[in-house]
């Protein structure tokens, strides 16, 4: 009879004992299942937010592979934005209000550039590295370009009427446009990486930016983007330059409007 | 929580309408009416297309059901539609897999199911709604190597084009998530969810497709005219020859052609549009060959292609090209803002039709870029 309350009892210590064990392993599991969970949250939403600035296929290529991913050809059109005269204006500037006006420049044409489908790949000091096309194919590339410089253009404009009420000189920004093949992928080293095009096409596109100072114009565009262009754009033909690092002399083109009449879309509806 | 549910997505703009009689062929065909019929109903066509493209009823005999609802998944996940993915995470938890199970299919949905054959269905479908590049038959050849059969094949691409077709009509209509979101965590269902399991699985064994001699409501054929070759993009329908498939989506197409809301004119514009942003050629030189029957001639529709603008266009073409070139890759919440101001300008019946062509339009053109490659 004992005996039997001593098994009893050592039974339901036992059973107890596994109980306890089996609610620690499953809290225990459950807890290991959540970080898991979350852990996997935050990547896919690291993963969406990356997919905006770099085509899906490289952002999922670099999270399975690394860096060590290849690139890839694609037909880009390239737009490079600088400030005129700027590295005389910063001298002269407060630093803090320097880094107001910069910043201030930087979110309107970003907000021109990003409207229009294209992409800001890169901020050089003062200047802006746009890409069309080299996200999702675009075979409106040119166009959404061209739009892209007349919306800067515009913004500039507002902007400028803004930093005059504080007392800020005007800026003024010259716009160079490319369209050719490049080879998009994400370059860098460590922890300083980013996706951007490299390329002939894109050394040219920062040299036709240059050449708006010796032709006094605000936005050209090359051969290549006239030829893809809406023929409503506004191009005045200027005579050919030879630009540093280009063999044969550049034929540029002014662009000067778009001549908006017909097709007109009812309601108002964005870019 | 599902990742999914962090994208951004706006109100839904419709104002629902409900309409008795499709509600109650949802409850026949489907067995249960979904809630987005009442946004979609101010154009029949779409609304009925709710139900006849839905997969039970395009008698996909080749796959394995458990697979179709890893392939809606996959897609809505590609599309980052909320609504669709909320609709799949549901019957996937009712089935029995675990929150947890599906936040590791979103994780790496091709490596995270059992088998290679159904790897290798994943990746094709998420291959051919993202269609960048648009899929080939390099695409294709693993599915063969992994064992799928000609009709499976077939059968598989119908699915995704249908899913991505769905995936881009809940977007651009912002049909609400809240409470499908929230439907797996209702105790309610927790509780009857072995239920509805038995239910779900009971029903899925029965025939698929439409049934015998329910002609009615859907002919198990499409008729001749609809069928024949002259009938907007029976071209890249017709490899999927004499299947339920085929004639639902035939049918669709047909309706959608026929539905007095917009001209055929601005329909073709945007079947046309999307095939360019594609880059499907077959899709353009169809469009071509509507247009053309349209009154508007090869350099016309070359100068409208090649920059979306033309003083030939009215304001209704204009809004709608403007439209149609979003809705192959886009990010929800701004596409559902320009949806929204397209809806406030032409009216909530004209704007689903638009949609729910734009939609066709993306599904139409994968398909036939999948189907008609060479294999």
């Amino acid at each position: 009879m004992r005996l039997g309350w001593i098994f009893c009892a050592a039974a339901g210590a036992l059973a107890l004992f596994f109980f306890a064990r089996d609610l620690r392993c499953g809290r225990h599991l459950r807890r290991l299942r959540r970080r898991l969970g979350e852990a996997a949250h935050e990547l896919e939403r690291l993963q969406a937010s990356f997919a905006r600035f770099a085509p899906r296929d490289i952002v999922e290529k670099v999270i399975a592979d690394g860096l060590a991913t290849g690139g890839e050809q694609k037909e880009v059109t390239v737009l490079f934005a600088d400030l005129v005269g700027f590295t005389a204006m910063s001298e002269a500037l407060d630093p803090d209000l320097l880094v107001q006006v910069l910043n201030g420049y930087f979110a309107r044409m970003s907000k021109a550039i990003s409207t229009n489908r294209g992409h800001v790949a890169k901020f050089i000091g003062d200047g802006i590295l746009a890409l069309f096309g080299a996200i999702e194919p675009n075979p409106w590339q040119a166009d959404d370009a061209a739009h892209a410089a007349l919306a800067m253009q515009r913004e500039l404009r507002h902007y400028n009427t803004e930093l005059a009420a504080q007392g800020v000189p005007s800026l003024r920004a010259g716009i160079g446009i490319h369209k050719g093949v490049a080879v998009a992928g994400v370059f860098g080293s460590g922890d300083l990486v980013e996706f951007t095009v490299v390329g002939g096409n894109v050394n040219l596109a920062a040299r036709v930016e240059r050449l708006t100072r010796a032709h006094a114009a605000e936005i050209l565009v090359t051969a290549a983007v006239k030829a893809a262009l809406d023929s409503r754009f506004v191009l005045r033909e200027l005579a050919p330059v030879r630009a540093s690092g280009v063999s044969d002399p550049v034929v540029t083109f002014a662009l000067e409007g778009f001549e908006a009449e017909g097709g007109k879309a009812m309601g108002p509806i964005p870019r | 929580m599902a990742p999914l549910e962090a994208i951004e997505w706006e109100e839904c703009f419709l104002e629902a309408v409900e309409d008795s009689s499709v509600k109650r062929l949802a409850r026949e065909r489907l067995g249960v009416a979904p809630s987005a019929l009442a946004y979609l109903s101010p154009c029949p066509w779409l609304a009925r297309s709710w139900i006849d493209l839905h997969p039970s009823q395009l008698g996909l005999v080749h796959l394995d059901p458990d697979l179709e609802d890893l392939v809606a998944l996959a897609v809505s996940q590609d599309n980052s539609c909320r609504y669709c993915y909320a609709v799949s995470r549901t019957m996937l938890r009712i089935l029995g897999l675990s929150d947890e199970r599906i936040m590791r299919l979103n994780e790496d949905l091709p490596g995270s199911r059992s088998g290679g054959r159904s790897r290798a269905a994943l990746v094709f479908a998420k291959r051919m709604s993202h269609a960048d590049p648009l899929p080939s038959q390099m695409d294709v050849l693993p599915l063969r190597e992994a064992g799928y059969g000609e009709e499976a094949v077939n059968e598989l691409a119908c699915l995704v084009a249908v899913c991505t077709y769905f995936n881009r009509v809940a977007t651009f209509a912002a049909l609400p998530t809240a409470d499908l979101e929230a439907l797996p965590e209702k105790t309610v269902v927790k509780i009857c969810r072995p239920i509805l399991a038995f239910f779900v699985r009971r029903r899925r064994r029965r025939p698929r497709g439409p049934r015998p001699g329910d002609t009615a409501h859907h002919p198990p054929r499409p008729p001749a005219d609809v069928a024949s070759a002259e009938a907007p993009f029976a071209c890249a329908i017709a490899p999927l020859g004499d299947t339920p498939a085929a004639a639902a989506l035939c049918r669709v197409v047909d309706a959608a052609w026929r539905s007095p809301l917009l001209p055929a004119r601005a329909k073709a514009l945007t079947f046309a549009i999307v095939g360019k942003a594609l880059g499907c050629e077959q899709s353009q030189l169809e469009a071509r060959r509507l247009l053309a029957g349209n009154g508007l001639g090869r350099t016309e529709v070359t100068e409208i292609l090649a920059h979306l603008s033309s003083p030939l266009l009215d304001p209704v073409e204009a809004s709608l090209v403007a439209f149609a070139r979003e809705t192959v890759w886009y990010q929800p919440a701004q596409i559902q803002r320009k949806a929204r101001h397209l809806a406030a300008a032409m009216g909530q019946a004209r704007f689903l039709e638009v949609a729910g062509l734009a939609a066709l339009a993306n599904a139409v053109c994968r398909l036939g870029a999948v189907l008609g490659s060479p294999r």
